[in-house]
């Protein structure tokens, strides 16, 4: 019988690892018919996991980290990726994706939607915008609705709902960021024969928070099993640079800054990732509430939200569905 | 005038035509949890919350797009009704 604890998604990281590079050789060597592994790499901790995982399969030579900056991103993760990249013996390529966004219209097109919620907002002028979720999941059982907050040059925020059709033209623009460095990953690739490495844990992965054929556009995902904290773990034992596993995760998508948690998670890992072990392995509402020293309710609504963005997010994970052959006219 | 069957009506109406995508209309009780039964995401919700300002006039805040007001179309139409009522009677609007 499993018994529940706060401990419960911890792993033995060495055999984890052993077991992940197993899996990561096997299928890219053996199946794909790959010589080693491309990554993008963002100075965030799945990125460099992942990397450091890739280089124990393959060998620093069999392998290719990318670092896909654009004018929205935080300066600070190209140092980290680069400081990740020194640690693993990877020489990494600087990809900057800016003009091929503007090519793509993406700043217009988002910054159009914006605007029509905030009229004053410019980016020219030192404006910065991002896209949250209410926060405190805990506390209010409200929908995953999101909002647009604008923060003015002298700091000011100020937030306001988005309506139906700006949350999908934004949402759509930003898209077009994630979709650019998934062609510019498979470029590397294709010129090396390698494979394109996945950077996504189980949480994006199982809860849609990743773009279909953007970062979720890869060949092998070496991490979409790992809960956030499991992927901590596996940090601490491959020696992640302790400044990448310190970072609040990003997503480093938006101009104005934006944690993980206020734009899709609602609540912090260490809470999320027990209770949803526990949904999983259907441990009852009560134990969870007790072992975690949370009202019941609470857990509850935890599990709620990750049962509704596990629904509502098939469609991400769904391969394009086909017909089987069609009947021959004289069979 | 009882305007409970046409709010009803009209809030099956929508989600039918715009959510669903259905040619078979609204094949579920008004009580059917909108969430559980995978007919609204969170687009939708903001989808039902602008329809709602649209044909019924009222406004709807943010804090009020909860699954209370929100999961069904019997909640949705009490949630229009109470709004309705707190402009015309301002001291219902306690209880919205």
């Amino acid at each position: 019988m499993i018994r529940f604890n706060q401990n419960a998604v911890d792993i033995d990281p060495a055999a984890e690892t052993q077991r992940i590079t197993d899996f990561l050789r096997t299928n890219v060597r053996s199946g794909m018919k790959r010589r080693g592994a491309v990554v993008g790499i963002s100075g965030g901790i799945d990125s460099a996991v992942v990397l450091a995982l890739s280089v124990r399969a393959f060998g620093a030579a069999n392998v290719t980290a990318v670092m896909m900056p654009d004018c929205d991103s935080d300066p600070l993760s190209e140092r980290l990726a680069r400081e990740l990249a020194a640690r693993y013996g990877v020489e990494p390529l600087l990809e900057d994706i800016t003009e091929a966004l503007v090519g793509f219209d993406c700043y217009r097109r988002r910054d159009g939607a914006i605007r029509r919620v905030f009229p004053e907002y410019d980016a020219a002028k030192g404006y910065k915008a991002k896209i949250v979720l209410p926060p405190d999941l805990l506390e209010a059982g409200t929908f995953n609705v999101y909002s647009v907050t604008i923060v003015a040059p002298d700091g000011r925020e100020e937030t306001r709902p988005l309506g139906p059709k700006e949350m999908l033209e934004i949402t759509a623009a930003s898209n077009l960021k994630q979709r650019s460095r998934m062609s510019v990953l498979y470029y590397h690739a294709e010129a090396r024969q390698f494979a394109v490495i996945g950077t996504s844990n189980k949480n994006e992965h199982a809860q849609g928070f990743f773009v279909k054929h953007g970062d979720g556009g890869v060949d092998i995902q070496a991490i979409a099993h790992l809960y956030k904290t499991q992927v901590y773990q596996l940090s601490r034992h491959l020696g992640v640079p302790v400044d990448i596993q310190r970072r609040t995760p990003t997503t480093d998508t938006y101009s104005a800054a934006c944690d993980q948690q206020e734009f899709f998670f609602r609540l912090p890992f260490s809470t999320l990732d027990p209770i949803w072990y526990a949904r999983e392995n259907r441990i009852p509402v009560p134990e969870v509430a007790l072992s975690m020293g949370m009202p019941e309710v609470q857990v509850q609504r935890v599990f709620d939200d990750i049962e509704g963005k596990q629904r509502t997010t098939e469609y991400l994970r769904l391969s394009p569905p086909m017909l089987d052959a069609a009947k021959p006219m004289y069979a | 005038m009882d305007m409970k069957i046409p709010i009803e009506a009209a809030i099956r109406s929508f989600i039918s035509s715009n959510l669903l995508y259905s040619d078979e209309g609204f094949p579920y009780d008004d009580d059917a949890s909108l969430l559980r039964e995978r007919i609204i995401d969170s687009l939708g919700v903001v989808e039902l919350a602008a329809f709602l300002g649209q044909r019924f006039g009222v406004r709807v805040e943010q804090a009020e797009v909860r699954p209370e007001n929100f999961d069904s179309v019997a909640r949705l139409a009490a949630f229009v009704r109470r709004k309705q009522d707190a402009v015309v009677r301002p001291e219902a609007a306690e209880a919205v």
